[in-house]
């Protein structure tokens, strides 16, 4: 095993015994549980025929709730080994600066996703006693939520070294759960497009929030058949870019930082 | 530690019994106007829980839009792509209605995204179809929505017109009875709603064939539209509000016109179709009717 992968190893060991510790990982399965259970409790009113309903409010959930996960483990990440001074004696090891921020970054990443395989578990096992099926179509929704928190956990860590971490918590849940709302305000303002500044449009929207994109909860929920092939494939390839993007800044910043 | 949890436990429980004890004699008092607007602003406490099954009842029926079109969402057409003659509904079935106005999809067709490549991409990964040639899902999926949307909020008019007409569409075998029950549930709720009474009565007029019945429930809705205009009512709404509303309003007096033709009521139908044409112009139904009685037309600024 390299000297990197032993570090990424052990910073995922310690981000899990906290995350642990914390105990916010269990609320959230809690209500998950009470959201899906809440919306089937319907049926016994007389209401039949809401399995849509209950497979939305599971999936939105899991969304909502692993987002909301995802967030706060990233961006506490560095600040908390700032303010609590454990990075000092980190550092004194022959560990560097960029091993640390992308050790932080992956343990971000892997614990985000184990998150989201928790929720999801659940939701898929309390639907699966519900006799409520899904299609194929979950295999690729899984796969882009993993992509999608490549992107989640390096833009947290990136706001999390140029500003606090409550102003970074803010500002990455407001970026991923408002992405939809900011695609959707600039296609109502640009409209059709100049198009001789289209193609300008097309490279720097990349730069923009895309959390949703990735989100195909709303076509396994309605259960429509898998997405061509090429979407997951250029989504990856995106999500890859732009993430290694967002952790080169935060590289920038996190190696001139003063500690 | 277990207080900490405990008191705000209780002091909730107790704030929510406080508001329920509050509200909930207006909760359950019906409306005199369309809606439940009158009631739910008479006190702050009816105010928030009436704002919050309004909320409720709306998400619902936003979500039941969504069940309809299999996840894909829709907004109204702003004035310029109508203008420009462009990503406009063209339903082609009696749902397009009940759309109210125009709608495009919230993510563009190809040629007017101005994304490339990254519009692809969200065409395919999200739910979308070209508005131009959608279709619906099982309506029937819809209908737990606008049964949960009445519960929540027995005074949401909305979900009791658009449920009864799914509920009317959804069956094989064009299922009216259970349309009209669920519009009468709807109409005890709320018997100051003019939809709701001209649903009925197109129900009972086209469906079932009873015009006299259809009659009393018309001639109630053109009494609330005339208290309405009397005391100069309707008018605090937005543009597609407004626009719908307009709609509604002339479907009444035209299906009321009609109604009094087949009832043979010829003075009742004249004199009607006159008042129509004075408020109302254009009124269809109120020009065909003078004109079928070989009658001049009333001279006003519209026609």
């Amino acid at each position: 095993m390299t000297p990197t992968l032993r570090v990424w190893r052990t910073l995922i060991r310690g981000s899990f015994l906290e995350m642990v510790r914390r105990k916010e990982l269990y609320v959230l399965v809690i209500l998950t549980v009470l959201m899906v259970v809440g919306a089937y409790s319907f049926t016994f009113f007389g209401v039949s025929g809401l399995e849509i309903f209950v497979k939305d409010m599971a999936f939105t959930a899991v969304g909502l709730f692993s987002t909301i996960l995802g967030v706060t483990i990233a961006t506490r990440q560095i600040p908390e080994e700032i303010s609590r001074r454990t990075i000092y004696p980190l550092l004194a090891r022959p560990i560097s600066r960029a091993q640390l921020l992308t050790g932080k970054f992956v343990a971000s990443w892997v614990l985000t996703l184990a998150s989201f395989a928790l929720l999801l578990g659940v939701s898929l096992l309390v639907l699966t006693l519900l006799r409520l099926p899904l299609k194929v179509i979950l295999i690729q929704y899984i796969w882009l939520k993993a992509v999608s928190f490549l992107w989640l956990s390096a833009i947290c860590i990136c706001l999390s070294v140029y500003v606090s971490s409550s102003a970074a918590f803010t500002l990455g849940l407001l970026l991923a759960l408002g992405s939809g709302a900011f695609t959707r305000s600039f296609l109502l303002a640009y409209g059709d497009g100049v198009p001789i500044l289209n193609w300008l449009i097309a490279i720097l929207y990349g730069f923009l929030p895309h959390f949703t994109l990735f989100d195909i909860a709303r076509k396994v929920v309605y259960g429509w058949d898998p997405i061509a092939w090429w979407i997951p494939l250029a989504l990856t390839v995106y999500g890859i870019a732009i993430s290694a993007f967002w952790l080169k800044l935060a590289l920038n910043r996190f190696e001139k930082m003063a500690l | 530690m277990k207080l900490y949890f405990a008191i705000p436990a209780v002091a909730l429980l107790a704030l929510n019994g406080f508001l329920l004890r509050a509200a909930l004699p207006e909760m359950l008092r019906q409306p005199d106007t369309e809606g439940a607007e009158e009631v739910y602003e008479e006190k702050p406490t009816t105010s928030i829980l009436g704002e919050f099954r309004t909320s409720l009842a709306s998400y619902l029926y936003g979500r039941a839009h969504e069940y309809m079109h299999g996840g894909v969402v829709f907004r109204a057409a702003t004035e310029s792509e109508v203008q420009k003659g462009k990503r406009v509904a063209a339903h082609g079935d009696s749902l397009e209605d009940h759309h109210g106005s125009q709608e495009t999809s919230v993510v563009p067709e190809s040629e007017y995204d101005p994304r490339s490549f990254w519009g692809d991409i969200e065409r395919g990964a999200q739910p979308w179809m070209d508005i131009r040639r959608h279709g619906h899902r099982d309506l029937a999926e819809a209908l737990p929505l606008f049964r949960m949307m009445t519960w929540t909020d027995p005074h949401f008019v909305e979900g009791y017109d658009m449920g009864s007409y799914l509920v009317f569409c959804a069956a094989k075998d064009r299922n009216v009875d259970r349309a009209l029950e669920f519009l009468a549930e709807g109409i005890a709720n709320n018997p100051g709603s003019f939809r709701l009474q001209k649903s009925y009565g197109h129900y009972l007029l086209a469906n079932k064939g009873q015009p006299e019945e259809a009659l009393v429930h018309l001639r109630k809705a053109v009494e609330i539209l005339e208290r309405r205009a009397a005391k100069g009512g309707g008018t605090d709404r937005t543009q597609r509000q407004q626009l719908i509303d307009d709609i509604e309003v002339s479907q009444t007096w035209n299906e009321f016109i009609m109604a009094l033709r087949k009832t043979n009521r010829r003075e009742e139908a004249i004199r009607w179709s006159r008042r129509c044409i004075e408020i109302n112009a254009p009124c269809a139904s109120g020009v065909r009717t003078l004109k079928i009685y070989g009658l001049p037309l009333p001279k006003t600024r519209s026609l």
